[in-house]
């Protein structure tokens, strides 16, 4: 397919649902059979960003804020109200079975394993709807199963898998056919800790080393924190940040929280001109770290120096608190603009 | 169980069938459809005959099949939602409700065809009012509403008792054609149950179903009255006594079941 | 041809799921059979009263019968999926077919296989049998030939309509009273010779919802029924042609749905 600049594109995609509204009460209800009313709602609002192949990257927002909405028009299942999209150069909804080729999709929340047949028999089927050639696919689902230790559950019929096995078995499926891009719409939801590690691995090592372009919703900040280098947060239907995880994280670096404990209480106000008391509790002292210039370091010494500290610990925001801020407008963006 | 309780559950249930507007306008016509044919199928093979058969003028038999049609309308209940329950395990919330289980069931049940009686059963009639010569004489009503309400209670036994067999099968929906293939053939919601031949009569009589349809619509379109109509409901009152003492059974019988597998 | 072999390995794959639960399908063939029989006999019970309804004879109306319930037999053998299409787009389960690179009608359609569907066959061939035997139908090699096209046409009728009414799911999401009205209720009408009903409903099922192309036209032609020649005696040899045309508007209105069709949830 030669090279292309961009693995995915959207240009100012939009999709607007129509809703009906039902009455409330039996009268309401009753009203309701006889007088239709409906109320459009964007539920993407003029989307634009541009993934180059090899990416990974994070589509965060809140419920309803429009990711599944726009994984759906990438995927081709939606036809966009306006706007176009483009993945790996093809128009996904209007060429679906193109398309259908080049993308792989988990959705976390349903899975495509034929649910009364062993695990080995999805893959089986799969090859054959992708025509994968039987000896790639032999290499391919050695590595898959290796990767993701797929090899006690392959004779397992699916509907006994734990969510956790069905997850590695779904993802594995998504892959059969090498897909360039990879949607994943809340892989790790309801896995428990170790699943998660296990599948996050798995992925990081897969957009590392085949190139695979991914693209992933979550509602798991850790996921976002080790995996994509680039986030896009989406809100009401609008993109409100573009741009590389650790950029997002730099911008808050000011506040940095600085947590001390003293052996006895000092006194509360001349501690260090840097660092602000945000809360004090006992010995216990909640600082944070003002001025970028002078360096935290140096101001943590003139802190221990001055008076006698038993504990000192500083933390970074974490991808999840700045995000939480940001959807709970504590914290403003610049405005954003739209990508190429 | 309090009449309140009772009523909310009936309510809930009628508001949940009104939810989608365009199945309903659909289920109108689906009704209206079959009184027409059948109406249709009366008036060509009556005026074949005369204008009268088996104690039925053409007016009357077309009454009847209105007035049938309009019933078994208006007796729709949700057979899927106890099997449901029994399958997906939620029939163990029910049964630590403060209140009997089938009761609720026959509320839910009521609410169900209160809708289907007031939204479809009532214009269906309407319609074919205008439509076709139906007649329906008066003096019947006080009996004709005592065996409506037992009509109502067997078939709703039936659908209670074909529904917790659940409880032992994962696959009923062969059960629930086998009952449909009865009711449709054996209930008089169709063919009145003159039309059989003599020979297998008194065999009908020996099943429930015929009181389901043939028996109330008999009754309300005065086709069978005096004596025969007091007995007919007579009958019905001992179908609803068995019928009860089936349910009572097999529900006890699946509430052990239940507690030997733990929900 | 690939893609036929794909498509007929995802309905093995369908029927070997489906397998798991052997033990319920006799007790599912017996009691479709069952029913089937039970609707049969109200017909039966009707015409052994009045010997015939509207000049058709219990043979000519097994004859009519037989055509319908074994097209209808191919119709649930490869449209039964579409019966309970609403059901994959509220769950969601459409969307996995709409991002392979396979037709998504194709899926679905290959997605389900019916098996029980030979208790049509089973009693459509009886009636047909029985009601050519009763009804004493003269066979010419003309008849012959154009029975099987009739059957064929009849399936494309059936099937369309299928199609048609899950095309409209795609915007009202629930259709299962649609399904019901126009799949199954539609059909008790054509259980009767259509020359019964008044004009308009004739008209109708003629010419707006063709149905009644699926038997009692060709029933007609079969039967060398003269006398009642609704509208044009050309009717009675259109069933493979109508039956392809309202196929293939079928197939527009379906890929008119995809392109409407709202996925659910967020």
């Amino acid at each position: 397919m030669g090279t292309i600049e961009y693995a995915i594109e959207a240009h100012h995609l939009k999709k607007q649902f129509t809703v009906s509204e039902s009455g409330k009460g039996l009268w309401g209800s009753v009203k309701a059979l006889f007088s239709a009313k409906t109320r459009i709602v964007d539920a993407v609002n003029g989307v634009s960003f541009a993934i180059r192949p090899g990416e990974f990257v994070g589509y965060v927002g809140e419920n309803g804020a429009g990711k599944s909405t726009t994984i759906k028009m990438l995927t081709g299942i939606l036809v966009p109200s306006s706007g176009t999209a483009r993945v790996n150069g093809v128009v996904p909804y209007e060429d679906r079975k193109k398309n259908g080729m080049n993308i792989g999709v988990v959705f976390g929340q349903r899975t495509q394993l034929w649910w009364d047949l062993p695990v080995r028999e999805t893959y089986e089927m799969l090859r054959v709807i992708y025509r994968v050639p039987k000896n790639g696919f032999d290499e391919t689902m050695k590595k898959l199963s290796a990767a993701l230790d797929l090899g006690p559950l392959m004779e397992m019929p699916v509907r006994k898998l734990s969510l956790g096995q069905r997850m590695r078995c779904d993802i594995a499926a998504s892959l059969v056919h090498r897909p360039g891009v990879l949607f994943l719409d809340e892989p790790t939801i309801g896995l428990d800790v170790l699943a998660k590690e296990n599948i996050r691995t798995f992925l990081k090592d897969l957009n590392k080393t085949d190139g695979t372009t991914i693209i992933l919703t979550t509602h798991d900040m850790n996921d976002i924190e080790q995996l994509c280098r680039r986030l896009i947060i989406l809100d009401k239907g609008i993109v409100i940040y573009d741009g590389a995880t650790e950029d997002l994280k730099q911008r808050f670096v000011h506040d940095k929280l600085i947590e001390v404990e003293f052996h006895e209480p000092p006194d509360g106000l001349a501690l260090v001109p840097e660092l602000l008391v945000v809360r004090e509790s006992g010995t216990k002292k909640w600082l944070k770290f003002q001025n970028g210039n002078s360096g935290i370091a140096a101001a943590i010494g003139k802190l221990a120096s001055m008076y006698p500290v038993k504990d000192l610990s500083v933390r970074e925001p974490s991808v999840e608190s700045i995000i939480r801020a940001i959807y709970e407008k504590t914290v403003l963006l610049p405005e954003h603009k739209d990508a190429p | 169980m309090t009449a309140a309780m009772f009523l909310k559950f009936a309510s809930v249930s009628f508001q949940r069938q009104i939810a989608y507007r365009f199945d309903y306008f659909v289920a109108v016509l689906n009704g209206f459809l079959y009184v027409f044919i059948f109406t249709s199928v009366w008036r060509v093979v009556f005026t074949k005959a005369g204008g009268e058969h088996g104690g039925f003028t053409t007016e009357s038999i077309v009454t009847y099949a209105v007035i049938a049609m309009v019933i078994r309308i208006s007796f729709s209940m949700d057979d899927t939602a106890l099997p449901g329950k029994v399958r997906d395990g939620s029939v163990a919330v029910d049964l630590i409700r403060p209140m009997p289980f089938h009761a609720m069931n026959l509320a839910e049940a009521m609410g169900y065809s209160a809708f289907h009686f007031i939204a479809r059963g009532i214009p269906i009639l309407a319609v074919s009012a205008l439509l076709f010569p139906v007649r329906i004489p008066a003096d019947h009503l006080p009996l004709a509403l005592v065996s409506l309400a037992l009509a109502y209670l067997i078939l709703f036994m039936l659908n209670f008792a074909v529904g917790l067999l659940a409880f032992w099968y994962i696959e009923i929906f062969p059960f629930m054609l086998l009952k449909y293939g009865l009711l449709n053939l054996l209930s008089g919601g169709i063919v009145p149950m003159d039309f059989f031949p003599a020979a297998v009569r008194p065999f009908l009589a020996f099943l429930p179903f015929q009181h389901i349809f043939y028996t109330p619509a008999s009754i309300i379109i005065g086709h069978a009255n005096g004596a025969l109509a007091i007995e007919m409901v007579a009958e019905q009152a001992a179908w609803v006594a068995v019928m009860g003492a089936v349910c009572a059974l097999a529900w006890r019988a699946g509430q052990n079941k239940l507690v030997i597998q733990g929900g | 041809m690939e893609t036929l072999k794909i498509y007929l390995l995802l309905a093995l794959t369908s029927v070997r799921a489906r397998m798991e639960y052997k033990g319920t399908f006799f007790v599912f063939l017996f009691a479709i059979v069952f029913f089937y029989f039970a609707q049969l006999g109200v017909l039966i019970v009707v015409i052994a009263r009045f010997k015939e309804i509207h000049g058709w004879t219990m043979g000519e109306m097994a004859f009519l019968y037989g055509l319908l319930t074994f097209s209808q037999g191919f119709t649930t053998l490869f449209f039964n999926a579409l019966i309970n299409f609403d059901q994959l787009l509220i769950k969601g389960e459409f969307d996995r077919a709409l991002v392979r690179p396979l037709s998504p009608l194709g899926q679905v359609v290959f997605s389900r296989f019916e098996a029980s569907t030979i208790a049509h066959f089973v009693i459509g061939a009886a009636a047909l049998y029985y009601g050519a035997k009763l009804s004493g139908i003269v066979w010419t090699p003309q008849k012959a030939l154009f029975l099987p096209l009739v059957i064929i046409g009849g399936v494309l009728i059936q099937g369309a309509v299928r199609m048609f009414v899950t095309a409209v799911a795609f915007w009202t999401l629930r259709n299962s009273s649609l399904v019901h009205t126009v799949v199954f209720s539609s059909k008790e009408f054509i259980v009767y010779p259509v020359s019964i009903y008044r004009w308009g409903v004739q008209f109708f099922l003629t010419f707006l919802f063709p149905v009644a192309f699926i038997n009692f036209y060709p029933a007609q032609y079969f039967l060398q029924k003269s006398g009642e020649n609704l509208f044009h005696p050309a009717l009675q040899v259109l069933t493979p042609a109508v039956g392809l045309v309202l196929f293939a508007l079928s197939l527009l209105a379906w890929k008119t749905g995809i392109n409407h069709y709202q996925s659910a949830g967020s």
